[in-house]
């Protein structure tokens, strides 16, 4: 079973919230993450543990979720705790390696960020339905339409591309059962062997998705989909608590300013 | 109405021709079953319905609407509601209603009466509760059924399906071929292209297509009365007009254009009272028939 943005179940004013705002939030986050600043990071991280308690969303499923680039982390961290100019610490350097005081500063730093990042996005990610980060998205990306972007357009492939990971999963299943059942070999001999080996499945795997696309298309033009004037199931509206959390938002923003260019107040 | 009129129509310009000269009308409330052999162009004639394809020749009028004219097609778009084979292929929606509500979020409809018509349309179907799940964990039946729903919701004058129920177990294509049943019932016009003759024995109208020609157009009677020309076809027929036809051949005298099986039973009775010289109607002393014990 995928679970793709692992949205979790529950009925909290968090998740009540207009994904409009929820996206921003994290947009807002994300960009005072990547000034990275100790003090503000520090706040944030704070948000983050309160915000999960809040959401009723378990700390455990969240660390999960940097399961999958806790390797990336890692090589950032080493990159700069090895590669930076400075003084070395103790018994560095041997050999050509050399560990400095502003590498492991600044490779900390780096891997704080982030985390926090992966931390605020699967946080969204896990208080908001896809229907509605879709939504949400769709109406971003809506001022992009004044430079002819189609941004219905957009929303629908996004929502398309997610709708299909788990079908073309189970495909992909599919076609591998059936190859092994006629004697493939998927995990022995040599690389080149194995990469020919692959090829059997990702053939099949493409040219069934190329038909399903083209038998896609059909159904969506059949069933009258054009640029012009689309509504949507949900309407998006602000609610007080809503405003609550811009307001917070705004908060936070004016304190990072007030941190980073003081001189502004 | 929907007016078909000398439809001609080929993939390639040098291909050979898969509808050829297509003449004919699909009045408002009658239930239709379009059969044919794979390749004989069925599908493509479905398609022109809503404008999906165009006529090289000939015109598709639906209401009065030309399909050519690109002003109409939405309109025709919502008249036609169209189902196709792959349940798989037709579903866009990550959840059961999102899909559903696609079609009418397409008219430009406001998110309440979106919201009433899906309700509407899976009350319908036979699956109310169903507007949170997931699509892809539905089973192909219900996924099937989830796709006539989103063509409900659209309100179309018109259904057309297009094999509905091959990629389907036998029990949900009972439920289907029951959902179908009933629109008839409401008074929908259907065009049901199918390969399962023992499905279609209900329809008012049966017209058989061959090499992109209507060989055949008439009541089930009429086609099925036909035998010869359907086998010469590669069609198969109804089990029930097998056995009456392989009784005749034996000397039986029976009517040719039997189907269904309340047909048949009352045939064979009567045929059997006749032999017998016992009354046409009512019931029987069976003490008078010699092997009954």
């Amino acid at each position: 079973m995928v679970r793709l943005g692992q949205y979790i179940p529950e009925d909290t004013a968090l998740h009540g919230l207009d994904p409009r705002v929820k996206i921003g939030t994290t947009m807002i986050l994300s960009l005072i993450i990547l000034r990275g600043f100790s003090l503000t990071c520090t706040g944030i991280s704070i948000m983050i543990f309160l915000l999960a308690f809040f959401a009723r969303v378990p700390l455990g499923r969240l660390i999960q979720s940097l399961k999958p680039v806790f390797l990336i982390i890692l090589i950032l961290f080493l990159a700069h705790l090895f590669f930076s100019e400075g003084t070395p610490i103790p018994p560095f350097p041997v050999w050509k390696l050399t560990a400095t005081y502003e590498g492991l500063f600044h490779g900390g730093m780096i891997a704080w960020q982030f985390a926090l990042l992966v931390c605020v996005a699967s946080l969204l990610t896990m208080i908001t339905t896809t229907s509605e980060l879709i939504c949400g998205l769709e109406w971003f990306l809506k001022p992009l339409g004044w430079i002819g972007l189609p941004a219905h357009d957009i929303a629908l492939m996004v929502s398309l591309a997610l709708r299909f990971v788990p079908v073309l999963i189970d495909e992909f299943d599919c076609i591998k059962s059936a190859q092994v059942s006629r004697g493939a070999v998927f995990h022995q001999g040599s690389p080149v062997r194995r990469i020919k080996a692959l090829a059997s499945l990702i053939i099949p795997l493409v040219l069934g998705t190329l038909r399903r696309a083209d038998d896609l298309a059909t159904a969506i033009q059949a069933r009258g989909y054009s640029r012009a004037q689309r509504t949507s199931l949900v309407e998006l509206q602000l609610s007080l608590a809503d405003g609550i959390a811009l307001l917070m938002i705004w908060a936070i923003v004016l304190f990072h300013l007030f941190h980073e260019f003081g001189f502004l107040l | 109405m929907i007016r078909i009129n000398q439809l001609s129509f080929k993939y390639d310009r040098n291909g050979p021709l898969v509808l050829d000269d297509i003449e004919t009308d699909i009045q408002a409330g009658e239930y239709v079953a379009m059969i044919g052999a794979n390749g004989s162009g069925k599908t493509t004639f479905i398609r022109h319905l809503n404008g999906l394809l165009k006529p090289d020749k000939g015109t598709v009028l639906v209401n009065g609407l030309d399909t050519r004219d690109q002003t109409a097609l939405s309109t025709i778009r919502q008249k036609v509601g169209m189902v196709f084979q792959n349940p798989d292929h037709q579903i866009v929606g990550m959840t059961v209603e999102e899909d559903v509500a696609f079609g009418p979020m397409n008219l430009g409809l406001s998110s309440r009466e979106i919201r009433e018509r899906v309700d509407t349309a899976l009350t319908h179907v036979g699956l109310p509760d169903y507007g949170k799940r997931a699509t892809h964990a539905l089973s192909s039946g219900e996924k099937q059924l989830v796709a006539i729903a989103g063509v409900l919701a659209m309100e179309p004058e018109y259904i057309v399906l297009d094999e509905p129920t091959s990629y389907l177990d036998p029990s949900a294509r009972k439920r289907v071929l029951q959902v179908i049943k009933e629109f008839q019932e409401k008074g929908m016009t259907i065009l049901h292209a199918t390969h399962e003759i023992d499905a279609i024995t209900e329809v008012g109208r049966l017209i058989v297509l061959d090499k992109g020609r209507i060989q055949l157009d008439g009541t089930p009677g009429q086609v099925f009365g036909q035998a010869d020309v359907l086998k010469g076809l590669g069609l198969p027929i109804p089990r029930v007009t097998e056995l009456i036809l392989r009784l005749r051949s034996k000397g039986l005298d029976l009517r040719t254009d039997i189907y269904s099986l309340d047909d048949a039973c009352a045939e064979l009775a009567l045929f059997a009272r006749k032999i017998m010289s016992l009354p046409l109607e009512g019931s029987l002393d069976t003490d008078k028939i010699p092997w009954c014990d």
